[in-house]
């Protein structure tokens, strides 16, 4: 029997979450992940990597709690084990703090974390403009080695990797029988999705050692995420924003902020600024769709428009586009089996 | 509503004491005390520059170097930063689980942990090695809750699934606590004194006797471990530690284990520091060796890496072995010695065992309290009537 080939477009952490995902539970397919940027010239490069979810407007609560609840435990276990480093998956407690009482105190994904609980007053002490908090230990997960690790499991699992840059859809229809999009922005112009659009964030990363605590304003504008070998402090959320170059203003913007929540962080060395384009979309796009390309009805699962939750939610997205791509290989008319 | 003050004041400086006292200072409700019997000149002795020695002089200039006039603040050491004792130390604040009723110890390392929380805030905390770091304390059966559980910060019992990531270990607790660093605070400690006029002598001290001879009024006595050499003291042990430093920069937990078996210190715990990772688990009493054990290595790295795999692939750095002054319970108190004619007035400030950071602050105090009790007698060899 040939077996199927299927190609996932797109070398980000959600394009190499569902290739892996993929390689690993269809041996009988042969998989090929194609992409023009790899690590580490990625938009998952940048992010921190903090897990932590939002709640989109339009996806099924069972869903969203399925998804998130997947990555964490899929990445828990990594952190857990030797691979820890090598993959760049760490263990990270810290808090996310309120200027006013939020509505939804017990946000969904606070039963996934670990250890969630309301701070106590002595330790909203530190943060005198602030009036409620929540503390936890949660998932950091640096992309920069992770995905090379991703591609290591991708390899391993048979999988091939070519680095190309695709136009359209149509130049893949001789080659491939499934294809799994995972372009991100791309998509914008790959699939002609204008739902999707960029929300530009700027980073720093700052040597900042003594760091080990993650502290975010409720309001996603501001936050510390001490990693690996550096402090990454952000951020900025401009949507419809394409610039990537770092702008000084947001760089100063961020540094005051920051030093407001931690004093220690204006005594910190910046060591880079970066800027990356979310993915930004009112829902992540995670569904099948058979599409005509040059006469031919090609089956594409969709997995992009994650905004600036990808990492949060990569593992599982990639295993709903797996129950996808498996139901496209039941879908697919005999003569493709010969 | 008056803020109550007690001035003390001396002929020599009344006139300037009233200039400061009039209006805006009041409305508080200033008592003027003639201390005509306050010493106008001492000389203290400190002997000991690891944190008790150069904490406790901290408090006694803070105290007293504007009641007593000069105040004369001497360091001897046979060694300083970054060769002592505290230096080894990981820097966790973190007492014994218990105190066995000891109440006073649990006040002074809870004064600490208030006082090292409130330099957090100083734009001098990192200069400090002062920083916060969360972390477990794991058990292998079910523990009362330990003697800090009010002191640290968001204390709480650990989840089904937090003890699932420690097979072995059924029971325990998270917490924030302080980090204070040895190796950055003591030079802090040195600068903040030596700016302020205190002097060191790199110098072992034989005897009590030999400071007064050169005329020192007091003697703080905070010489740890080797206590022993200048007053015998069969509660004074040493409990020897051996740590193996390593380069982990992804861990941001500390992690104590406690057995029911084995004695505080003697099971393992992975504290990541500024730098370096701190891995130990060793406390054998009356070890002198300061020398590195390869068995001991061994024990400490197999038992750790099952604790937290993913050391397997740090970097070891350098291992390192130094002996905790161990003691039923610290010693921190005055005695009067009578050498010949002259009487020597020594504070003693040690025992500290594994938790000398940890208590340092307020240990200092309390010792600084006992300096004001000399202070206050004005029967210091010096004072003038």
């Amino acid at each position: 029997m040939k077996s199927v080939r299927v190609v996932v477009v797109g070398a980000g952490v959600i394009g190499f979450s569902t290739a892996v995902c993929i390689a690993e539970a269809l041996p009988f397919c042969s998989v090929t992940l194609l992409a023009e940027k790899f690590s580490p010239d990625t938009t998952s490069d940048g992010a921190a990597g903090i897990l932590f979810a939002a709640e989109f407007p339009d996806i099924p609560m069972e869903r969203q709690k399925r998804w998130f609840k997947y990555s964490f435990d899929h990445l828990l276990a990594i952190a857990q084990s030797k691979h820890s480093p090598e993959a760049g998956v760490m263990l990270t407690s810290g808090w996310q703090i309120f200027r006013d009482i939020p509505a939804d105190k017990k946000p969904f994904w606070s039963e996934f974390v670990i250890g969630f609980r309301v701070m106590t007053d002595s330790e909203l002490k530190r943060f005198p403009d602030h009036t409620f908090g929540q503390a936890f230990t949660t998932i950091k997960c640096e992309c920069s080695s992770y995905l090379p690790w991703l591609e290591k499991s991708f390899r391993k699992a048979g999988g091939q990797v070519e680095r190309r840059k695709l136009n359209s859809l149509e130049e893949l229809i001789n080659s491939y029988e499934i294809i799994v999009n995972c372009s991100g922005l791309g998509s914008k112009t790959l699939v002609g999705d204008n739902k999707v659009y960029p929300v530009r964030g700027q980073v720093l990363k700052v040597e900042a050692p003594w760091l080990k605590h993650f502290i975010r304003d409720g309001d996603g504008k501001t936050y510390i995420y001490p990693g690996i070998h550096s402090v990454t402090v952000g951020g900025t959320r401009q949507e419809g924003d394409w610039r990537l170059q770092a702008d000084e203003g947001d760089t100063k913007g961020i540094l005051e902020r920051c030093s407001g929540l931690e004093p220690s962080i204006s005594k910190a060395k910046v060591l880079s600024e970066w800027v990356g384009l979310r993915p930004g979309r009112r829902n992540p796009r995670v569904e099948k769709e058979l599409v005509q390309l040059q006469g031919r009805r090609v089956p594409v699962v969709h997995n992009y428009g994650h905004g600036g939750w990808g990492v949060t939610l990569a593992w599982g997205t990639a295993l709903d586009a797996l129950g996808l791509v498996r139901q496209c290989l039941h879908e697919m008319p005999l003569q493709a089996n010969l | 509503m008056y803020t109550h003050v007690n001035v003390y004041t001396s002929p020599a400086i009344h006139g300037a004491a009233e200039e400061l006292l009039s209006p805006p200072l009041r409305p508080y409700n200033i008592t003027c005390i003639w201390a005509e019997n306050l010493p106008e000149d001492m000389r203290v002795a400190v002997i000991g520059a690891g944190v008790i020695g150069l904490a406790t002089a901290q408090s006694i200039y803070e105290q007293y170097h504007s009641i007593v006039s000069p105040l004369t603040i001497e360091v001897y050491a046979d060694c300083f930063t970054p060769l002592t004792t505290s230096d080894g130390a990981a820097g966790l604040w973190q007492p014994y689980l218990y105190n066995k009723g000891n109440v006073q110890e649990t006040e002074w390392n809870k004064q600490t942990f208030d006082y090292l929380l409130s330099c957090l805030s100083s734009p001098e905390s990192i200069q400090m090695g002062i920083f916060l770091q969360s972390g477990y304390n794991l058990c292998t059966e079910p523990a009362p809750d330990p003697s800090f559980k009010d002191i640290v910060l968001g204390f709480r019992q650990l989840t089904e699934r937090e003890l699932q990531m420690f097979p072995g270990y059924n029971h325990g607790w998270f917490n924030t606590a302080l980090m204070v660093e040895g190796k950055a605070y003591l030079p802090w400690l040195m600068d903040w004194l030596q700016k302020r006029g205190v002097t060191f002598y790199h110098r072992k001290i034989k005897s009590f006797k030999e400071l007064a001879e050169t005329g020192a009024d007091v003697i703080i006595n905070c010489t740890g471990v080797r206590s022993g050499e200048l007053q015998p003291d069969p509660e004074l042990k040493p409990g020897r530690g051996q740590i193996v430093k390593v380069d982990a920069p992804w861990l941001k937990h500390w992690i104590i284990t406690h057995s029911s078996t084995e004695s505080v210190y003697n099971s393992p715990y992975i504290i990541p520091g500024s730098r370096l990772v701190t891995v130990g688990g060793i406390f054998q009493l009356e070890n002198w060796s300061e020398q590195n054990n390869s068995t001991d290595h061994k024990k400490i790295w197999e038992s750790a890496c099952q604790l937290e795999p993913s050391l397997k692939h740090a970097r070891i750095v350098e291992d390192w072995a130094g002996l905790r002054p161990v003691r039923s319970k610290v010693r921190l108190e005055r005695e009067t010695i009578q050498s010949g004619a002259t009487t020597i007035e020594v504070i003693h400030n040690y025992g500290h065992g594994g938790f000398g950071l940890t208590i340092h602050r307020g240990c200092a105090q309390e010792a600084a309290r006992l300096f004001g009790q000399i202070v206050e007698k004005g029967k210091g060899p010096k004072a003038r009537l």
